[in-house]
């Protein structure tokens, strides 16, 4: 966690102070987010594979790509950059690929807050980039029995967005990196790693909203 | 200044992030011991990947008894289960022989089953299956059929585990007799050569799993199988 909090004083310090005629507005946003590989295990030793025919070559896991809808606040900053604080929720379950194919282990809902910047770099186009944490509540069972660790979080995007009807619809890829542990992994010594977290989204941001 | 300065640290945590490693386990099993059974040839018996194992704890005349084996199922379910990280098995209580896979006893009361066809061993815990054509493991497991009143058509019970009612009174033994057995209901077809495993011959010294049982059964459900139940 001390990640975080480096980060967060980070973009503290980055961040220009709003002026006091800012206006706060709200956005929610829908989308669909899934991730490379949090698990990856070689299962065996060269020597045991030798010994015992029939040994999976490889086992690994990722979560599966599912929707991910948010909310949030955007106060403006400057004429083209906002700052962007939202929270969101994605209902996806851990996917294990192997030599038998793909299955489900565990549903997993990942909630994740985010603190960021958003800013119209050439017309429509859009650049943001923020830091976060991520929560994975999953089934107590499996890689999830005894609870998982809250994962800093980084986050980039690349998007348009237009005005319409007084209100700013945004679309934007993202990818995230991220850490990924859990009580249960870590007891199998399977260390934690970074995961990369890809999607897409659309969102709309208010017009109005209070000062 | 402060601003890129920021922007400098937020940029540098993001590098530091993105170049450790993917998750990785610390090292490979190497650390196991043979699991295969000796049938025809060395043959690897398990469940299928994903199954749950259902197993019916038979309540016997002695309810203390019953609830000591209810007690230490539940322990030992649990311990094997927290070492199927990725669903590989999952071991749970039965509510009723037809909806069984595998029957646990006290060797004092009579079975539930019939048995003629695949006698229980005798010893202070063992796990039988019987071969449904012993020239052909490949085929799968005879099924015992459940005594009257229960459905004698049910041929879903494909192991007995019959624990010697004398080590009940024995404090710890019911846990390590049956965290043991379960272990044989998993598929570990022999007994670990190193005396400190849980899976060793003789009564276990422990009702835990070393790091070499936790290994070998993780091996064993990343083996591909001769025989399914």
């Amino acid at each position: 966690m001390h990640l975080t909090v480096v980060l967060f004083v980070a973009v503290m310090l980055a961040l220009p102070p709003a002026p006091a005629s800012a206006q706060v507005r709200f956005e929610v946003s829908a989308g669909a987010a899934g991730t490379g590989a949090v698990v990856r295990d070689p299962i065996a030793t060269g020597s045991v594979r030798d010994s015992i025919p029939g040994v999976q070559d490889e086992l690994s896991a990722s979560f599966a790509t599912a929707p991910r809808l948010g909310i949030g606040v955007v106060l403006p900053m400057r004429t083209r950059t906002e700052a962007v604080m939202r929270v969101s929720w994605s209902p996806s379950s851990m996917q294990v690929q192997e030599d038998g194919g793909t299955r489900d282990v565990a549903d997993v809902g990942i909630f994740e807050a985010l603190l960021g910047v958003r800013s119209r770099v050439w017309r429509a186009l859009e650049l943001s980039g923020g830091f976060g944490g991520l929560y994975f509540n999953g089934d107590d069972a499996g890689p999830f029995s005894g609870g998982a660790d809250i994962a800093p979080v980084l986050e980039g995007g690349f998007g348009a967005g237009a005005d319409r009807a007084g209100h700013r619809l945004h679309v934007r890829g993202i990818v995230q990196l991220h850490r990924f542990n859990t009580d249960a992994l870590q007891n199998a010594r399977i260390s934690g790693g970074s995961v990369v977290r890809y999607g897409i989204e659309t969102s709309l941001t208010w017009k109005g909203g209070a000062r | 200044m402060i601003r890129r300065t920021g922007l400098l640290i937020i940029a540098l945590s993001a590098l530091a992030l993105g170049c450790q490693e993917p998750t990785l386990p610390a090292t490979s099993i190497g650390d196991i011991y043979e699991f295969r059974l000796n049938a025809d040839s060395l043959r690897v018996l398990r469940w299928p990947t994903g199954s749950t194992i259902r197993v019916y704890i038979n309540h016997g005349a002695d309810s203390a008894n019953a609830e000591l084996m209810a007690t230490a199922f539940e322990r030992a379910a649990a311990i094997w289960n927290s070492q199927a990280l990725f669903g590989e098995y999952n071991i749970v209580r039965a509510s009723s022989i037809e909806t069984s896979d595998v029957v646990m006893r006290w060797s004092a009361d009579p079975t539930p089953l019939d048995v003629t066809a695949c006698v229980p061993g005798f010893s202070a815990g063992v796990t039988t299956f019987c071969f449904l054509d012993p020239d052909d493991p490949a085929a799968g497991l005879l099924p015992f059929p459940p005594l009257p009143p229960d459905n004698p058509e049910y041929d879903g019970v494909k192991m007995v585990v019959s624990i010697l009612s004398s080590q009940a009174p024995i404090p710890g033994r019911a846990d390590a007799l049956i965290t043991h057995e379960l272990g044989h209901v998993l598929g570990i077809g022999r007994h670990s050569p190193f005396p400190e495993d849980l899976m060793t011959a003789g009564t276990p010294p422990r009702a835990t799993l070393s790091r070499r049982d936790a290994n070998t059964i993780r091996l064993l459900y990343h083996t591909e199988p001769d025989i399914t139940p």
